[in-house]
């Protein structure tokens, strides 16, 4: 009996999958191009909530993550641009750069936690940040890096239009998520798990922490980079600005309403605060308000984030479909 | 660099390093209380530069009175937020960090709506003239944040040896599961803590209005070097923070009369990162863990 | 035993405060709402009670009243706004044309907010006025104008995607901007859409962007004519025996090193030696390094060239407090905020030359276009109005609509030679270019740009520049100066100093 529930929940799961994927490829083709390039903007949030997630969950709440988002686009865009490096290859090289950057910040930061930690990973970000900033030669200061690629034409299909643009994002997307679940699942997954409970005990167990967790920063700081690279052949231009501080909290806000606990929280959390900001775009001038407020509500009402609420959801259905 | 610009360049960092000081120690007392950390401190700095705003430079108070208010804004913005953020979340530090960072939108938008976005708001200096010595002229204005510095500090380490209140706060802060013990109610120590630091919010955003420039986006500029100052003085530690006031003081404004003020900004963080390598509960803070 | 005992005692407590603590918090959330409440609206009422009085324009004749035979509503100083358009034929009937969609793209949150929030103000002034008359009159019919605003908080991912929703959902055909890398991030979608973007920022315009205009700013003509004016107050280099140091200082943002390139070009071009020329941060709070810095090295000039208003402020408190004594020049002084910290004499005696003047200086004279426009802003969003904006009318207010107004000019040029449809943004700039000469709100102007930025996408206008008057405790016009003649005697010299610091167009990579 119990076998045959399982089952068909695990047949449900994936079957409510496939429609949602399915919704996503149609999706493009029967809405607005406006839509459409908004999605994409989902898709690359999605894509740093949930590297971020892993970071997190190993170890704390970093405040470099947006920070390395940037790393990417630098990389990919003055590859790109400068050095005419195909916009395929840059892309990952832009990932690759970032997670050796996120190594180097989070190697000072394994000696400290909590409060140092918080500020420390800040004030590293920024330094990269006011790096860019400085040096007109070569990150363009405040300007940054204009006039960043397309990328190609490929097989016939030209990526520097929307819909194709789209389907690139959403493949990226698919893999990258694809990859950190089987990771979540994974063996290291489970000591990834186990160092997030209880690091002493972890470390105890012979398990090393500083290792797990500089691995996390590397392929996190891997995941931003790509969305980094991603972004910027869309946008064509980079700045310091787009990465200050309030984008950080913004993004950390997303992940506290989704939750952490598991893989689809940072999915809800995105879902659900990037529609709130759209949403509120006549409200811009006071729209802070609600996101602080939000944020401390959840914090006190709803510490286990939306996902928190889920299983409660999902026993009730549960039971639904036990009565059947 | 020639002995002029060397004298005033000294002058300039005492001065600046009085002001990060009055700004840190709040911050630094309350962490010491509650091992959490208000991150919209700064805001609350600008919410008292904002009292001295409406209350001297809109209804013509006195300046000094204008002051006091701030401090009584800054004292009753701290009771608040410790009750209804601080104590709900007590022990969840990530939480405590996480609120005190949608204290800050709030906060910003509250006081941009209330007294307008844009150009920054005029606050009269009440005292327009520089004080010289050795040929260097720094404002008085700025001269006024050190004697109130050391008035504070003073004014705390008294009250925290010889009153009974002030003494269990000190236990508090060396081991809340010992104070508990010993009968001290944390609930009440917490509020103490937090009453305290936002008075001394007040008083730093008093003066602070006429010394910067006053928009909605001011808590957001002091806040990173009064954290950098306070995670290199030492979570918890009044003379710690101190230290660290006058060092990146004197560094910051060195280096921005040398090189510039993004040069400055990089020099600090590199060197927090340096000291945190090193000895990660900074100057003179505590054990960490 | 006791251990165990104080363990439980402990446990039980923590279990207490975590049930009490969420009803406690909704009680006592509910008591400091109260309070806050309280708080909060007891300042409106000791903040009205102001002691200073508020400063009256100088130039207030007449109110406004209501002609009968203008269109219901339009009073008379929205007629006057109107006067510079060509051919709007207040008063007589046309058909009704489409809606035409007008972009508002910049920061309306956020830390640059002070540069985009206050240019709505005038933009709706404008866009009321035409409206009352039943819309712009191209080409035989009238075209009610309509604005939305996207809110790009300064950053060029949202500006791109503002300029997407703008133009693809609500077709607009125009977009006032504040510029900057919002621009660079727009510019490929609204050429490839042909909309117009006006910046306020005249290095965005470049060859490769054709909808990209600006100099509605006067910038950076008026910071060249900052060293003139400097340079005609200052003794010679023969009577002192030496030549004169000019020193500049100006944070960095998107703009300031272009800016700067080419007021130093002009500064050279002057005669004068450059002595210090360095950019602070943003988020710089303490200027008391900078000033005496740049005191050091004995300048004869100090410009502020383009500071933000609070940092200028600040910046004239530690001049005054360090004991300067020469000339100080910038692009825009707000003496209101000024004034709190520095005495008016301090800003007399070294002269306080900017630009942007004050809609309602004397020397526009009155009945003036300025005058008018100054009537509406007081009675919409001055104190006590119903848009009250707890402020007074800066130049960012009127800063916009310097590129809305020619642009409808441009229509309705161009709507001549097409009558019956509303005209291709091709078509207007065309028609702008043509003309010799058309009004704006600084004077006759006409387009120009393509020696400073490779493209005729700039309006150029008589530069006003102010000096700080004792009399008035502000800024007043002295002179309103022609930029074409002279900026041919100097180009030469100019152009090699913004070359040599790689800020002509042709050197932005």
């Amino acid at each position: 009996m119990r076998l045959a529930n399982d089952n068909n929940y695990r047949l449900y799961k994936l079957s409510s999958l496939l429609v949602v994927l399915v919704v996503l490829c149609i999706f493009p083709f029967i809405t607005r191009t406006y839509l459409v390039e908004l999605a994409m903007i989902y898709f690359l949030y999605i894509i740093l909530a949930q590297s971020y997630r892993l970071i997190v969950t190993i170890h704390d709440w970093q405040l470099y993550h947006f920070v390395l988002y940037g790393v990417g686009a630098y990389t990919s865009g003055m590859l790109a641009k400068n050095l005419n490096f195909p916009v395929f290859g840059a892309i990952p090289l832009g990932g690759i750069m970032a997670s050796i950057v996120g190594v180097l910040i989070t190697l000072p930061l394994l000696g400290t936690e909590g409060w140092s930690f918080y500020i420390a990973s800040y004030g590293l970000a920024e330094l990269i940040r006011l790096t860019w900033l400085k040096f007109r030669n070569p990150f363009g200061a405040s300007t940054g890096i204009i006039e960043i690629p397309y990328p190609p034409v490929i097989l016939g299909i030209d990526f520097s239009k929307t819909i194709p643009y789209y389907f690139f994002t959403l493949v990226v997307m698919l893999i990258i998520l694809y990859l950190l679940y089987r990771l979540d699942k994974s063996h290291i997954g489970e000591t990834f798990k186990a160092i997030s409970i209880d690091p002493l005990l972890a470390e105890s167990t012979g398990i090393s922490v500083r290792k797990h967790r500089l691995m996390a920063s590397a392929i996190g700081g891997f995941c931003a980079g790509i969305a980094g690279g991603v972004l910027v052949h869309r946008l064509r231009t980079v700045d310091p600005n787009m990465f200050e501080l309030t984008s950080m909290l913004y993004l950390l806000i997303y992940l506290v309403v989704g939750g952490t606990k598991t893989f689809w929280g940072p999915i809800i959390g995105v879902g659900v605060m990037q529609t709130v900001f759209e949403v509120t775009r006549p409200f811009a001038q006071i729209r802070p308000v609600f996101f602080g407020l939000a944020i401390i509500l959840v914090l006190i009402f709803m510490p286990g984030g939306i996902e928190g609420l889920i299983p409660k959801l999902g026993e009730k259905f549960k039971s639904l479909l036990k009565i059947e | 660099m020639d002995k002029q610009l060397l004298i005033q360049t000294i002058a300039n960092s005492i001065a600046i390093s009085g002001i990060y000081a009055l700004i840190a120690i709040g911050l630094t007392l309350a962490f010491g209380v509650m091992q959490m950390a208000n991150l919209a401190h700064g805001h609350f700095v600008m919410a008292g530069a904002y009292a001295v705003y409406a209350l001297y430079s809109l209804s013509g108070w006195s300046f000094w009175i204008a002051v006091v208010a701030a401090v009584v804004v800054g004292t009753i913005l701290g009771i608040g937020v410790e009750r209804t953020i601080f104590k709900p979340l007590r022990g969840d530090v990530v939480g405590g960090f996480i609120a005190t960072a949608g204290l800050m939108f709030i906060f910003e938008v509250l006081v941009g709506e209330f007294w307008g976005w844009g150009l920054s708001r005029p606050v009269p200096s009440p005292y327009k003239y520089a004080v010289k010595f050795f040929g260097a002229a720094v404002s008085f204005q700025r001269i006024l944040a050190i004697p109130f510095t050391v008035v504070c500090i003073a004014g705390l380490g008294f009250f925290m040896r010889y009153f009974r209140l002030g003494r269990a706060l000190r236990a508090v802060s060396q081991d809340p599961e010992a104070a508990a013990l010993q009968g001290i109610n944390l609930d009440r120590m917490t509020m103490l803590a937090m009453a305290i630091a936002g008075g001394l919010a007040g008083v730093a955003g008093g003066l602070v209005s006429v010394i910067y420039a006053i928009t909605p986006s001011l808590g957001h500029r002091i806040i990173l070097p009064a954290l950098i100052v306070t995670v290199v003085g030492g979570m918890g530690s009044i003379a710690g923070v101190t230290i660290a006031a006058f060092i990146f003081g004197f560094i910051i404004t060195f280096v921005t009369t040398l090189i510039d003020g993004v040069a400055a900004q990089m020099v600090s963080v590199t060197i927090m990162a340096i000291v945190l390598a090193i000895r990660p509960r900074g100057i003179m803070g505590h054990e960490v863990g | 035993m006791k251990e165990k005992e104080l363990n439980d005692f402990q446990q039980d407590d923590e279990e207490q405060i975590r049930q009490t603590t969420r009803r406690e918090f909704l009680k006592k959330s509910v008591k400091i709402g109260a309070a806050a409440g309280v708080a909060a609206s007891l300042f409106p009422i000791i903040s009205s009670c102001k002691k200073k009085p508020e400063e009256k324009p100088a130039a207030a004749p007449a109110e406004e009243k209501e002609v009968s035979k203008l269109p219901s509503g339009l009073t008379e100083d929205e007629a006057a706004i109107l006067s510079m358009l060509p051919d709007q034929q207040i008063g007589v009937d046309y058909p009704q044309g489409e809606e035409i969609n007008v972009g508002f793209l910049g920061a309306l949150s956020g830390p640059s907010a002070g540069w985009g929030l206050p240019g709505l103000t005038g933009i709706n002034i404008w866009i009321d006025a035409v409206n009352k008359t039943g819309g712009l009159l191209v080409g035989g019919k009238r075209y009610p104008l309509r604005l939305h605003t996207f809110d790009d908080e300064g950053i060029a991912s949202k500006a791109l995607q503002g300029a997407r929703q703008l133009v693809l959902e609500r077709n607009v055909k125009f977009i006032n901007a504040i510029g900057g890398d919002p621009a660079n991030a727009t510019a490929p979608f609204l050429t490839e859409h042909k909309v117009i973007y006006a910046s306020l920022v005249p290095t965005d315009m470049h060859p490769n962007r054709p909808y990209v205009v600006a100099g509605g700013d006067i910038t950076p003509q008026c910071n060249m004519f900052n060293a003139l004016i400097a340079k005609m107050v200052l003794p010679s280099e023969k009577e002192i025996g030496r030549p004169l140091r000019y020193a500049l200082t100006t944070q960095e943002d998107i703009m300031s090193h272009q800016v700067a390139a080419w007021e130093i070009g002009a500064a050279v071009a002057t005669g004068f030696e450059i002595v210090y020329e360095k950019f602070f941060a943003v988020e710089t709070t303490d200027f008391a390094p900078i000033v005496s810095a740049m005191i050091a090295t004995k300048p004869d000039v100090i410009s502020l060239c383009e500071a933000w208003p609070e940092y200028q402020t600040l910046l004239w408190e530690q001049l005054y407090l360090q004991g300067y004594e020469g000339v100080v020049v910038q692009n825009y002084a707000d003496w209101e905020t000024n004034l709190t910290k520095i005495p008016a004499e301090y800003a007399a005696s070294v002269k306080g030359i900017d630009s942007f003047p004050l809609m309602d200086d004397p020397w526009w004279g009155s009945p003036s276009w300025q005058a008018s426009f100054t009537r509406l802003w007081n009675k919409r969003y001055g104190p006590g109005a119903p848009e009250d904006v707890h402020r007074k009318m800066t130049g960012i207010d009127w800063d916009h609509v310097i590129w809305l107004i020619p642009w409808c000019i441009g229509a309705q040029l161009a709507g001549k030679e097409n009558p019956g449809k509303w005209p291709s943004n091709d078509e207007i700039l065309e028609a702008l270019r043509a003309q010799p000469s058309f009004p704006t709100i600084l004077g006759p102007g006409h387009m120009s740009g393509e020696e400073m930025f490779g493209i005729k996408n700039m309006i150029e206008q008589p530069v006003p520049m102010n000096m700080f008057s004792l009399d008035a405790k502000d800024k007043r016009i002295i002179a309103h100066l022609n930029f074409e003649p002279w900026f041919q005697a100097i180009k030469h010299v100019v152009i090699k100093e913004v070359e040599k610091r790689g800020q002509m167009y042709y050197q932005r990579k």
